[in-house]
């Protein structure tokens, strides 16, 4: 008797999933990235669409879906308004704040180069992040025959992303092109962008919500994210047969976004995870890390995470989330800081040299008499600190 | 036959009023009395503190009262606030048979049509203001009726904001024992105020600077084309000179009203300012270059705000009156030059027009809104005991 009621008190041991987990997938590539995720949807965290289009979100699979700027498009698309995108989150702030009260990780999927995606991301970023959580959003780039313009545009939201989020991974669209050569069918070559989103994330959300062989909680994804300093590629790759280890791990160190732009070596925190069939060994766990960990710097901090999938029959999988390359936005400088005490998120901790400066900016940029009222937001900055500070002005002498 | 008086009330940022007012036979407005006291418990035009809030307007409403000598039992009450926003909305409606006249009933189904956007619930709509109809692929048309096509469109500017937000102004009022016999967006208010017929005509955009809130509302094309409200007033003009040069609020208001702004071609002189000891704070000196710097930021930001807002809706090139300035921030020294040379427009001050009676305390831009909404408070009595026909309903807030 007593023993069954010990064991009812024990239930299964205490997953380390933060309490509540949205993702977020925002504008067209978004909303098709959340398809590759639905398969099984028992496993996934809250799925939510957001886009502008009607059309887009009754054709996909979440369960929740938010029509921001109704008004404003009369249902369409944006056409590739970035402008446009971003009033219609703004003009659905009250809605999208909604969706995010007591969230812990908002897991915002996009696209960038679009209207909604490049637009109306940063805002639902941002709120999302006044509300509490953290953010980390996960973008595509353009494919380079977009146009330059497209990739501009990107590039442009890019960095108000970053402002907005607490990390951001970035894929590229043209690494995918020499991945999957340049022969591959336009379809298939937008399907296999949103598909390598989705996987990616795929094995993240696994390797947190499972139990693992090699547990790989939120508390190190966070602060794999915060040594990051916001900047993240992620490259998945799988391999399947005999030495299936041996083929992931050479797609991964050959996948132009890590080779070509050598990562690795400037990467100050590592995040693999690995997920295979029932039977993978220990010895193909070991040949993976033993080959990537030889690539990076031994100061990079190192997080890993093993998991099995029963679907992934003779196959395994790599998921490689490299921070630090020292790719800072541009817009960041002074403004940044002072925007983060819009409201105080669940951690702002950036790159060890960077919280002294924060402290600093702390002291002189309080709000005076409007610190007790709500902030008047405009594309993401508090309008009640001084505009002195926010453009970064200093006093003479 | 004797005009019944009509009260305008404005509960601001910094100042609550309450104007009693007539229209006489030849249109000139006749205030008959005025109150006025320091706003309490308004911040960024939104009510923080009720009670407070109440006492004021129960003070201004007695003096008013007393000064008329009337006993005011309705009010009009002027509304900003961030939170206010403009979406443009359009209708069609296919006229049944095709090409067959558009009668009166064509027309109101497209306009109801026009309204009907989502807003959610939290928000309510203020005004919806039609801008033009559109007779098949027509533009600009004015009235259509009696005209002939296949197709209805109207373009209306909805002006709209949170229900309970505009509500918990209203309460103020009732609670101070007085019926609200209606709302108006500020800025529209200052627009009915100060503008003459050919700076409508023209196209011009009004930027009412209260304390809490700078609303604007936009003439081009004839009709009413934007409106809005940003939550940045003169208070955080003097909040950032306090935050920055870390003084008290008094002084940096002070050194706000002594110094203005300087235009941006203007060399500003490296000169110390010196601020006078007061009340526990013991003086200090400042750099000119600091004080008009961190005012003309905050400037430079919140008119670039409405220029791109301009830009983006492509009418800045169509302001031939350019910029016209109310509220209290126009009293910034300089203001005007400062604005024209940012905004790359003509700027003039806008003081209420035609208007007699105790006119030294009204002639100043910061009681446009409140004159304005004695306007539409007016205008708004007539065209109800009229019928509702479109000239009359556009007259009401393009004030032809």
């Amino acid at each position: 008797m007593n023993h069954t009621q010990e064991g009812e008190k024990k239930p299964d041991t205490p997953i380390a999933v933060p309490s509540r987990i949205l993702l977020v997938g925002v504008g067209g590539m978004g909303v098709n990235a959340l398809k590759q995720l639905s398969p099984n949807a028992r496993d996934y965290p809250e799925r939510v669409a957001v886009d502008t289009d009607g059309a887009v979100l009754n054709a996909c699979t979440a369960p929740r879906c938010i029509q921001i700027g109704a008004h404003l498009t009369e249902g369409m698309s944006t056409g590739g308004d970035v402008d446009l995108g971003r009033r219609s989150a703004n003009g659905d702030f009250v809605k999208l704040r909604e969706l995010f009260t007591d969230v812990d990780l908002v897991v915002l999927l996009t696209g960038l180069g679009g209207g909604v995606g490049s637009g109306a991301a940063p805002v639902i970023a941002q709120t999302a992040r006044d509300e509490g959580a953290l953010v980390i959003s996960v973008a595509t780039l353009p494919f380079p025959f977009e146009g330059e313009e497209r990739i501009a545009i990107a590039e442009k939201s890019l960095d108000l992303l970053r402002l907005s989020s607490q990390a951001v991974i970035t894929m590229p669209n043209q690494y995918l092109l020499d991945d999957i050569g340049a022969d591959v069918a336009l379809t298939e070559a937008f399907r296999k962008a949103d598909e390598s989103m989705g996987a990616g994330f795929k094995v993240i959300w696994q390797l947190l919500a499972q139990h693992n062989l090699i547990n790989l909680d939120f508390i190190s994804l966070k602060h794999m994210l915060e040594t990051a300093g916001g900047v993240c590629t992620l490259v998945y790759a799988e391999g399947g047969g005999k030495s299936k280890a041996k083929l992931a791990l050479n797609r991964v160190m050959s996948h132009p976004a890590i080779k070509n732009e050598k990562v690795l070596e400037e990467a100050n925190g590592l995040l693999v995870g690995l997920m295979g069939s029932p039977e993978m060994t220990l010895l193909e766990v070991q040949e993976i890390m033993h080959g990537i960990s030889g690539a990076v710097h031994s100061n990079a901090r190192r997080f890993m995470g093993a998991g099995i999938d029963p679907s992934m029959k003779n196959r395994l999988s790599i998921l490689l989330l490299v921070g630090g390359k020292s790719d800072e936005p541009k817009t960041e400088p002074v403004a940044e800081p002072v925007r983060r005490t819009i409201k105080k998120p669940v951690s702002t901790e950036r790159k060890q040299p960077r919280i002294e400066q924060e402290e600093l900016v702390l002291q002189t940029a309080p709000k005076g008499r409007f610190k007790d009222v709500e902030p008047t937001i405009y594309e993401g900055e508090d309008l009640d600190l001084p505009t002195f500070i926010r453009r970064g002005m200093k006093l003479t002498r | 036959m004797p005009a019944t008086p009509v009260v305008a009330l404005e509960i601001g940022t910094s100042k609550v009023r309450a104007l009693v007012g007539e229209e006489r036979e030849d249109g000139y407005l006749m205030i008959t009395g005025i109150g006025e006291c320091a706003s309490r418990g308004v911040r960024k035009g939104d009510i923080t503190d009720f009670d407070n809030a109440l006492s004021c307007v129960e003070q201004v409403l007695k003096t008013a009262e007393e000064q008329s000598k009337v006993s005011i039992n309705q009010v009009h009450v002027v509304v900003t606030g961030s939170h206010i926003q403009g979406s443009i909305s359009r209708g069609t409606t296919p006229i049944i048979p095709p090409d067959s006249e558009i009668t009166t009933e064509d027309i109101e189904e497209v306009m109801e049509s026009a309204r009907a956007i989502s807003l959610g619930p939290e928000r309510r709509t203020l005004h919806s203001i039609h801008q033009q109809f559109f007779v098949d692929d027509q533009e600009g048309v004015v009235n259509p009726e009696g005209m002939v096509g296949a197709k209805l469109s109207v373009s209306m500017l909805i002006l709209h904001g949170v229900r309970n937000r505009i509500m918990n102004l209203l309460r103020v009022a009732t609670s101070a024992g007085v019926e609200t016999s209606g709302c108006a967006f500020a800025g529209l208010c200052a627009g009915l105020a100060v503008l003459t017929p050919e700076q409508k005509e023209s196209g011009c955009v009004v930027v009412d600077f209260g304390a809490g809130t700078t609303d604007y509302v936009v003439y081009a094309n004839r009709c009413i084309a934007l409106a809005g409200s940003i939550g940045v007033g003169g208070d955080h003009v003097t909040n950032d000179l306090a935050m920055v040069l870390r003084i008290p609020t008094a002084p940096a208001e002070k050194l706000k009203v002594d110094l203005g702004v300087l235009s941006p071609n203007v060399d500003v002189p490296d000169q110390p300012v010196t601020i006078q000891p007061s009340g526990g704070f013991a003086g200090r000196t400042v750099r000119l270059t600091d004080v008009n710097a961190i005012i003309s930021a905050r400037l430079d930001e919140t008119l670039g705000m409405i220029m791109d807002e301009l830009r983006r809706n492509k009418l800045h090139n169509v302001m031939g009156a350019g910029v016209i300035l109310t509220g209290g921030g126009a009293h910034l020294k300089n203001i005007d030059a400062y604005t024209a040379s940012v905004m790359n427009m003509p700027c003039t001050i806008g003081r209420p027009r035609n208007v007699s009676g105790i006119a030294t305390a009204t002639e100043g831009p910061e009681y446009a809104a409140t004159v304005g909404m004695l306007r539409y408070g007016m205008r708004s009595t007539v065209s109800d005991s009229s019928s509702g026909t479109i000239r009359n309903m556009l007259g009401r807030l393009f004030g032809r």
